[in-house]
């Protein structure tokens, strides 16, 4: 029962996370684009949904708090209550009260009643004062109709039943006919009293009148519905000229994509009056037929406006269910599955190997068809932690909104690649790296607006964050145009923090990366965007942690980026199997560049050096069975030795190994944590075998050999030659 | 790689006065671990080397698509290494880490029961005169006038004692 | 269709027609219905009438027709010729009830989506 509570209660609280992360999104389109209905329909569609959930399960904090935001959302929709940045702030700040608010069921932190307080006033205030605020309105959705003033003269058939009480209520007919001649002309009218009782039976007082009119008019239906607006229990039906017709088909089509009710479409597009909606969706009650059905035959819309307002109502259906139709599922229940496809997959490999001898042409059939179904399935098990990087870089127009707006400087904040797809992990964890990253150049980077101007740059400062892929990896920058690294006062810091010493040299990428290091800050102030004790180390460690690495380039003056580079880190890849002293190894296929088949002259040229010559360049090689320290196994040295030439961080590197055995697909493992320190392994994976075999992890493996090679020169100051020292230079990548 | 049913060993004493242990043997001596902490009993498959790991780490087994590291306990010991027979098996045992429980794998030379030792035949490990590391003994026991050493095998397989990976890496570096 | 004319009782309305004094109009009108179905209103003490009135006239008309009565209006005040005009509700005569009863068979699908009321 408990559990079952907490199963709610997390689900909750991760669609409304979602939700809210929406809502932001939106809240920031709207911000620059105002009349962009379909954001504000996602905004009130996030503060709606968080009700309703919320209601389910009685949170009545939240229930009251996102009441009153969504009263005045529907103020806002319907143009009464005019978007400004103020307002759009405050709807900012409410969707941080209820984020912290949800944290506050879990646990994490608590709702800061103050704020609750003044942003509950503020909302209420705004409510309870549209007309002034509704002054600079800008109108949309309805009054966007309204305020087409050009219409053409059309003729409103109008079928009017007075309600009985018309009369006891003091209603003059003959006014409410003065009105709508006021409106046009009736050019026929009839009158109908098809249920009048009889003499000796009637109530002479209750009226039972009925009129089919003809009204000529340009008027807007909402204007005649208006004339009988206060009589209650009278039932009207307005149907509009088919002039009109085409007018509302029109109104129709341009709507945003947000009313999922076909009622709704029609009235906002003026083709229907709400009281009609109202009447129909009560007979709709009684009799159980389709809105739409009713809404005709009772004479409110022609069939084709009924059409129109369907068709609407599908894209919108459409539209509605890409963005939201997706099925939640526990993360580790996903895990398992993939791990599950990775075993199939193996297990399918063994299976292709262990008939591979048997000749028969219906076993050959059935596992080839069988291999390629898993083949599929694998492709689909991969893609269902992938994620487009859309997502994470969303959350940055806030994070850049909020410091440009504390630090008063102008951001000009674009986003590339958001397409770019990626693990789902990776995606999560390198939130906070890049929030760090943006706030630094906004905080760091970007210069005043004043001090911009002085060096002829725009006021507003240029900050962009893209992405895209990179030979099996994903490549994520920050740059901006603000006044870049000042290689000196890095230079004298790190001096002064005994990074580095006086009279070291050190190229200028190695200078800019000092900023990686512990303990490094140059912002002189410490302000309250960057320099919380946060720095560029832990966004570097947090990006190594994933496997990945940073670098910075920059130019005084002229800006700075900063490259993260990551690994896509698949549950599953294709590999290039190798065997040295029979241990079998795996190496990531991205990162193989070709194969070689040494000949006796280069194996004794590699004898002699750490490199071979390969067509004029020099290939630095790493012999893996010395680099492991593989106990010996085989008597006799193979005749030949394979290299196997991988490339990383665009240079080319050979593995020495006994023999090549090709692609195989490998789902990677973790090695665990009593293996975490070992350095050249991303993980491990079952072959097809049954056996255990080690990936190779290129780029630590390489650079655990630079080190080492350098190392071993130290250690040996003596007897070594100029082409050694080549070497082990070209090897330190 | 079929498991090695516990049925198949030869069982008595089975009195539920005592603890159960599962005795075994590595070289010469005969150690015992209590059976709460052992998963199961699998025949010796030949481990995945790990490069740049100490000699003790044999390597890694895959046990149902996980991968198990296994500890060569005769190494570990500083005992003579034994030959690979029929009768090699990979005890897998729970290991309580640091944060959160592990499975290890200890090759054995020989499985041999499963059985109770009474509380009263359990005495306090010795100081002194012991073949193997006195840290990884927890307590001595007399069955049939033969001692039999009970493991502590958190402190044998602890992770503190595996992370020396790390110095051995260091090690590495020096050759 | 039509019954000779010699019984035709004639009422003299004295009052204004009006939702305050619709129930004694009527009352005189039934009362004088039981004795015969041809009626006529003298309408010339009325000045002003109101709506139900010419929705009385109206159930009058029905009633009489059923009975194969007439109904006969005589010094029709100028205010309810207005009221008739303005209102586009005409006022009853055999021809009005005829086109009436046609239109309302002819526009049977219309009139009976307006829910049935007591």
């Amino acid at each position: 029962m408990n559990s079952e509570m907490d199963e709610n209660l997390s689900i909750f609280i991760s669609e409304g996370n979602e939700l809210l992360e929406d809502m932001e999104s939106a809240l920031l389109d709207l911000e620059s684009n105002p009349n962009d209905s379909e954001s504000m329909n996602r905004v009130f569609r996030a503060a709606h949904t968080i009700k309703g959930n919320a209601g389910l399960f009685g949170y009545d904090q939240i229930i009251d708090f996102t009441h009153i935001m969504e009263s005045l959302l529907v103020e806002v929709r319907n143009g009464i209550v005019p978007i400004t940045s103020d307002l759009v702030s405050l709807f900012m700040r409410s969707k941080d009260i209820i984020t912290s608010m949800m944290d506050s069921l879990v646990g994490s932190g608590e709702v800061d009643q103050n704020d609750l307080d003044e942003a509950t006033k503020l909302l209420e205030h705004y409510l309870a004062d549209p007309h002034a605020a509704a002054l600079a309105a800008n109108p949309c959705d309805e009054d966007g109709s309204a305020t087409q003033v050009e219409t053409p003269t059309g003729i409103f058939t109008i079928n009017l039943k007075l309600g009985t009480e018309t009369f006891r209520q003091g209603f003059s007919i003959k006014a409410i006919f003065r009105e709508l001649n006021e409106l046009g002309v009736i050019t026929s009218a009839n009158l109908f009293m098809p249920d009048i009782p009889k003499l000796d039976e009637i109530d002479p007082e209750s009226c039972h009148l009925s009129w089919l009119l003809l009204l000529e008019s340009s008027c807007q239906k909402q204007a005649i519905a208006d004339i009988f607006e206060f009589m209650d229990d009278c039932e009207f039906h307005i149907l509009s000229p088919e002039s009109k017709t085409e007018e509302y088909k029109k109104i129709i089509s341009l709507l945003p994509n947000g009313e999922a009710v076909i009622g709704q479409i029609l009235v906002t597009s003026g083709a229907l009056t709400e009281k009609e909606l109202q009447t129909a969706l009560d007979r709709q009650k009684e009799t159980g037929s389709r809105t739409g059905d009713i809404l005709v035959e009772q004479g409110d819309v022609q069939p084709e406006v009924l059409e129109s307002a369907i068709a609407k109502q599908q894209q919108t259906r459409a539209a509605s269910s890409q963005s939201i139709e997706f099925l939640r599922v526990n993360a580790s229940k996903l895990d398992t599955l993939i791990n599950l496809v990775g075993e199939l997959v193996i297990n399918g490999e063994r299976v292709s190997g262990l008939t591979e001898n048997i000749d028969d042409d219906k076993l050959a059939e059935a596992v080839t068809e069988m291999n390629e179904t898993l083949e599929e399935m694998r492709e689909t098990a991969l893609g269902l932690r992938i994620v487009p990087i859309d997502g994470v870089f969303k959350r940055f127009n806030r994070t850049v909104r909020d410091t440009s707006n504390e630090l008063g400087k102008q951001i000009n904040f674009e986003i590339s690649g958001g397409e770019t797809e990626l693990d789902k992990t990776v995606a999560e964890k390198i939130t906070d790296p890049l929030t760090h990253l943006i706030r630094n150049a906004i905080d760091h980077g970007i210069e005043k607006p004043s001090e911009r101007e002085l060096n002829n740059k725009p006021p507003e400062g240029h900050v962009a964050l893209s992405a895209y892929h990179e030979t099996g990896s994903i490549v994520i920058k920050v740059s901006d145009d603000g006044k870049g690294l000042n290689k000196e006062k890095i230079s004298n810091k790190a001096i002064e923090r005994g990074l580095i010493k006086q009279n070291d040299k050190l190229s200028d990428s190695e200078i800019y990366n000092l900023i990686f290091e512990p303990g490094f800050s140059t912002a002189e102030q410490v302000s309250n965007i960057s320099g919380r004790g946060v720095g560029m180390d832990v966004v570097k460690r947090n990006i190594e942690s994933l496997r990945g690495n940073i670098n910075v380039e920059s130019e005084e003056g002229i800006g700075t980026n900063v490259i993260i580079q990551l690994p896509l880190t698949l549950a599953i890849i294709d590999g290039f199997l190798i065997c040295t002293e029979n241990e079998d190894f795996v190496i990531p296929l991205d990162m193989v560049v070709e194969c070689l088949r040494l000949t006796k002259e280069q194996t004794k040229e590699m004898e002699k050096h750490n490199y071979i010559n390969l067509r004029g360049e020099v290939l630095p090689l790493i012999d893996l069975k010395k680099h492991f320290c593989l106990p010996k196994t085989l008597e006799n040295e193979p005749e030949t030795k394979n290299v196997i030439v991988v490339q990383h961080s665009g240079k080319k590197t050979g593995l020495l190994v006994d023999s090549l055995h090709g692609e195989v697909q490998t789902v990677i493992k973790p090695l665990g944590k009593i293996f975490q320190n070992l350095k050249g392994f991303s993980g491990f994976t079952i072959l097809g075998s049954g056996n255990v075999s080690m990936i190779i992890d290129v780029s630590s493996l390489i650079t655990d050999a630079s080190e080492k090679q350098r190392d071993s020169f130290m250690n040996q100051p003596h007897g070594q030659n100029s082409n050694e020292t080549i070497s082990s230079e070209s090897a330190e990548i | 790689m079929s498991e090695i049913e516990i049925e198949q060993l030869d069982i008595d004493d089975l009195t539920l006065t005592g603890e159960q242990y599962l005795l075994f043997n590595v070289a010469a001596d005969t150690y015992a671990i209590p059976v709460t902490q052992i998963r199961e009993i699998i025949e010796y498959t030949e481990p995945t080397q790990v490069p740049m790991t100490p000699d003790f780490v044999s390597g890694i087994i895959n046990l149902r698509g996980g991968a198990v590291p296994v500890i060569n306990l005769a190494c570990k010991f500083e005992q003579d290494q034994q030959e690979i027979t029929k009768r090699t098996c990979i005890i897998i045992a729970e290991v309580d880490g640091s944060e959160n429980k592990r499975i290890l794998g200890c090759l054995v030379d020989k499985v041999q029961q499963v059985r109770d030792i009474p509380e009263e035949a359990i005495e306090p490990a010795p100081k002194l005169g012991s073949t193997i590391d006195t840290r990884f003994i927890k307590n001595m026991a007399k069955i049939n006038e033969r001692f039999i050493i009970i493991l502590d095998i958190n402190n044998v397989l602890s992770l503190e004692e595996l992370e020396i990976v790390e110095m051995m890496q260091e090690n590495s570096l020096d050759v | 269709m039509s019954k000779d004319q010699d019984d035709q009782q004639t009422i003299k309305l004295q009052q204004e027609c009006n939702i305050y004094t619709i129930s004694s109009v009527k009352e005189q009108i039934l009362e004088a219905a039981g004795n015969s179905p041809d009626i006529c209103l003298d309408l010339a003490n009325v000045e002003q009438v109101d709506a139900c009135f010419l929705q009385l006239l109206h159930a009058t008309n029905n009633y009489l027709f059923e009975k194969k009565g007439n109904l006969e209006l005589i010094n029709i005040p100028e205010d309810l010729i207005t009221l008739s005009d303005k209102t586009c509700t005409p006022l009853p005569s055999r021809e009005s009830l005829n086109e009436q009863l046609g239109e309302t068979a002819a526009t049977e699908p219309a009139s009976e989506d307006l829910p049935t009321e007591s």
